[in-house]
């Protein structure tokens, strides 16, 4: 399932976040596929949950940055896209402006 | 800088966490907010922001210990183009509301200023010290608080600093309700209720019509409502 553009997608584990950028790809909880929010289906019983605590506000990339999300829901999550791990994405360093 | 979302994702609240410095507003504080608001932007789920501080004070504007800091006036320039934090707040398409309580001084007030709405507390004190340190106020006040009280009056609160208190602000119109301290945050909470009854889209396209269309003649302005009335109708 592709990481569409604006669609909510949850974890096993409760974590729900927001694609800003999409791509063609799967996003998944280490090897579980995440559900879009709207679908209507769940998670059967006793799927485990990733161990990483994603944190709300914060945004992750793809490792070459073309996809992005952000979480507005926090939970445990293995937060993959086509199976690679997604990573924190930092604010570039900026000076002070004053 | 805290993050929240209550209400079940409808209301956003952002708190300014300084306290030791009385919220004032350094570099991190400036990633920190434009993060919380670039969130806000981007989840559909939000329809109000509630903006406050943390300790005794809502905001005493600009880190003073940074002023003179920045690598050059060019730099200064690229770094709030790059960094946009007061355009990100302005433009949201949420339903923004300053809940402010002692201090809010220089930025501070702009920010609230800045906000749809300010509801502040008995305590809440409100000045423009800028020009008094050869500066002009940087967070949109020149421009905010004329549109809010009028050319002669803000000129006033620019040129001489003078600080107002809850009730003057109230009366000036720039407050829109005045409460106990110990209510402040339940009063922000249940006005930023009544507006995540509305949906996001026609939220925004409200906001569009009263802030477009402030800067346009009347004939221009109606003619905007005229457009956006349609979208509006078939959310």
């Amino acid at each position: 399932m592709a990481a569409q553009l604006g669609k909510i997608y949850v974890s096993p584990g409760g974590m729900q976040l927001i694609v800003t950028k999409g791509g063609p790809g799967a996003l998944s909880d280490g090897s579980v596929p995440l559900l879009r929010a709207d679908s209507g289906e769940k998670f059967p019983d006793g799927t485990a949950a990733g161990t990483q605590a994603l944190q709300l506000g914060k945004r992750y990339k793809s490792p070459d940055g073309a996809v992005e999300v952000l979480v507005n829901k926090p939970g445990p999550c293995d937060l993959r896209y086509e199976g690679q791990a997604m990573e924190l994405k930092e604010a570039k360093p900026l000076p002070s402006s004053d | 800088m805290l993050y929240d979302l209550i209400d079940g994702g409808h209301i956003a609240v952002i708190t300014l966490n300084r306290p030791e410095r009385l919220n004032a507003y350094n570099t991190a504080m400036r990633d920190g907010l434009y993060e919380a608001l670039s969130a806000v932007r981007d989840d559909p789920a939000v329809r109000a922001v509630i903006v406050r501080g943390n300790g005794p004070a809502f905001c005493t504007g600009g880190d003073v210990t940074e002023f003179g800091t920045a690598p050059s006036a060019s730099r200064a320039r690229e770094v709030r183009w790059l960094r946009d934090v007061w355009g990100t707040l302005w433009r949201l398409p949420a339903f923004t509301i300053a809940a402010v309580h002692g201090y809010a001084v220089g930025g501070g007030f702009e920010m609230a200023l800045l906000c749809d709405h300010c509801i502040a507390s008995r305590d809440a004190q409100f000045a423009l010290p800028e020009t008094a340190l050869a500066m002009i106020p940087g967070v949109g006040g020149t421009q905010t608080l004329p549109r809010l009280i009028g050319w002669g009056r803000a000129l006033h609160l620019v040129l001489t600093g003078d600080r107002l208190d809850a009730g003057a602000a109230h009366r000036l119109g720039l407050v829109a309700r005045v409460v106990a301290p110990s209510r402040l945050f339940g009063a922000a909470r249940a006005m930023a209720r009544r507006v995540a009854r509305i949906d996001r889209p026609l939220v925004e396209r409200l906001k569009r019509a009263v802030a477009d269309g402030l800067d346009r003649p009347l004939s221009d302005g109606l003619a905007l409502e005229r457009r956006l009335a349609p979208a509006a109708g078939s959310q």
